[in-house]
């Protein structure tokens, strides 16, 4: 569906310039949904505006759907650009419209006769759950229901992928929940291509298939979203998994250095373990034969679109080389095993 | 004592009603109320292309549109600070050229336009500069034509702007209208010249007075209303 080659993105300021991409390589299918995920400054954006043409690439080769974005003419690719729908973090909606004016917008921009637009947008009003409120005016709906009409307007013009920009990094938590739900429903029942980028490693866990993973331009990681957490290889990969599951918060990390200075001798290691696995007792197991002590410091099991996904954080004290043993069998349970040295 | 018998005096002064002839008061309201329409559409119209022009060539980075920009913002400025009793005077010939005469409420209409207008445009150009960029980028993403974004996004999210700066323009315009009157335009500022002033005719002066304020509350009560109909923010 997507396909990213080659890419090179440079801004040219007055006294240098400022690379944001530099050569990315990236494929995504038809009906997946594909998260890319970094911090601010990664060229994400950069990236996401290249998809619907708002930005051309300095070099490389962007195509969607068979057509090269960055070679057409401007009135081919403004018509090509009513064919990809996009939402934002900021909703971007138009005050002055109402909701079913709102999605009427689209609507009237790819010259939908009159008499069909306004079913269609009803159509859309229903898909994304906000019946009874077409008259309401932006400023009075909750920034969840402002996001359904983001993408409801996104999806009138039936559009071969929808692009997300932080979509929902303006929303609480259980807002954000639902509209993940109605994202993942959207690409269940359309059977359409969704491509987000976030810095939240957690909607990327929720909803997506593969995940590539930004930093200064480039995609450091790339593949399926259970592999990748399960078994990240790049340190940023790391930090956002662990951001995820939460490690990191003020108190855990109090705990860690608490625990690795009272017993220097243990080792604290982060596993991370999948589906079938959750059912072995191997910490009972390992705790008999090795003849260690292992604790447990936090542990949690978390949902990804097609598995569970769960992290353990363990301090295991004993001898030097029966600890050394123990982390070696944990390995052999086909558990990824990640020691963290918080002293 | 003689200094209240003199104050009470003047305060008389301004209560001698059958000083107003009201089929005067009458036509001299009409005619203010002309110059100020016809002025008004005018400016509305001349403000909205000057604004827009500025908006539109402010954002670009080409030759022709740094020169464009240039070149309005000059004419703008240049046109804002004349003062305008200086304005009308200096028009004079010009006026005269286009319309054979230099009296009358027509008369005064190329000064009235040509101050307010440059002073609309900048209001204007205020007023689509405060349009959310999210929105016109969610436009374009759409594939909004330049034509779409301004007749379906920039005028509609600006429109309490443009509204609420062309009700300090058409106050504005009154203002000057009155000005214009004196040297010959006719409506109410010439009434409380000529008739009033001139002819020592204290209450012809407050009467002109008290219409020209109906007038700008009326107004400015309008515009008030219009933006807090339209403005669903």
């Amino acid at each position: 569906m997507i396909e990213l080659k080659n890419i090179h993105k440079i801004y040219q300021t007055k006294n240098d310039n400022v690379t944001a991409l530099n050569d990315v390589n990236l494929s995504i299918d038809d009906g997946e949904i594909y998260g890319i995920v970094g911090y601010s400054g990664a060229g994400k954006s950069t990236l996401l505006r290249l998809l619907n043409g708002l930005e051309k690439p300095t070099d490389g080769e962007v195509s969607l759907a068979g057509k090269a974005l960055n070679t057409l003419k401007k009135a081919t690719l403004r018509k090509e650009r009513q064919k990809i729908g996009v939402i934002f973090q900021h909703f971007n909606l138009l005050w002055s419209r109402t909701v079913l004016e709102n999605i009427l917008f689209p609507l009237e921009i790819a010259k939908v006769p009159k008499s069909k637009r306004k079913k269609r947008a009803l159509e859309l009003i229903k898909l994304v759950g906000l019946e009874g409120r077409e008259d309401a005016y932006p400023s009075e709906l909750s920034g969840g229901q402002k996001q359904r009409v983001g993408i409801a307007r996104a999806l009138a013009n039936d559009p071969k992928v929808l692009l997300c920009d932080e979509a929902t990094s303006a929303l609480d938590p259980k807002t954000t929940e639902d509209v993940l739900e109605l994202l993942l429903d959207i690409n269940r029942k359309l059977n359409l291509t969704i491509v987000l980028i976030t810095h939240e490693m957690q909607v990327i866990r929720r909803i997506c298939d593969r995940v590539a993973v930004m930093s200064a331009g480039q995609v450091v990681e790339e593949g399926k979203v259970t592999k990748v957490f399960r078994n990240p290889q790049e340190e940023i990969t790391k930090q956002f998994i662990r951001q995820d599951t939460s490690a990191d918060s003020e108190d855990t990390i109090a705990i860690l250095h608490e625990l690795a200075q009272k017993y220097p001798e243990g080792k604290i290691a982060r596993l991370a373990f999948q589906g079938e696995q959750v059912r072995n007792p191997f910490i009972s197991k390992i705790s008999r034969t090795c003849n260690v002590d292992i604790n447990i410091i936090q542990g949690n099991v978390q949902e990804s679109q097609d598995s569970t996904v769960g992290s353990l954080y363990v301090q295991v004290t004993g001898d030097t080389e029966a600890v050394e043993q123990a982390l070696a069998q944990i390995k052999a349970f086909d558990i990824e095993i990640e020691v963290i040295d918080y002293a | 004592m003689r200094n209240e018998q003199s104050f009470l005096d003047v305060l008389r002064s301004y209560t001698n009603w059958e000083e107003v002839e009201l089929p005067k008061l009458w036509d001299n309201t009409v005619d203010t109320l002309y110059m100020t329409f016809t002025s008004l559409i005018a400016v509305f119209v001349i403000g909205l292309i000057l604004g827009l022009l500025l908006y539109e060539t402010s954002r670009r980075s080409g030759t022709a549109a740094r020169i464009t920009y240039l070149v309005t913002t000059m004419i703008v400025n240049v046109f804002r600070s004349i003062p305008f009793i200086i304005l009308i005077v200096l028009l004079i010939p010009f006026t005269r050229t286009l319309l054979g005469t230099i009296t009358g409420p027509t008369a005064g209409l190329p000064a009235l336009i040509l101050s307010a207008a440059p002073f609309y445009a900048r209001l204007v150009e205020t007023g689509f500069r405060d349009v959310d960029k999210g929105v016109i980028e969610a436009a374009e993403a759409m594939g909004a034509n330049k034509w779409e974004i301004i007749t379906k996004v920039l005028i509609p999210e600006s429109l309490p702007s443009l509204v609420a700066g062309i009700t300090v323009t058409a106050i504005s315009l009154i203002g000057f209208s009155a000005i214009a009157g004196i040297i010959g335009a006719g409506g109410l500022g010439n009434m409380a010249y000529l008739d009033g002033f001139q002819r020592s005719r204290n209450t012809v002066i407050l009467v002109a007075t008290i219409t020209i304020l109906l007038i700008v509350f009326t107004f400015q009560a309008i515009g008030d209303f219009i933006v807090k109909r339209i403005d669903k923010r």
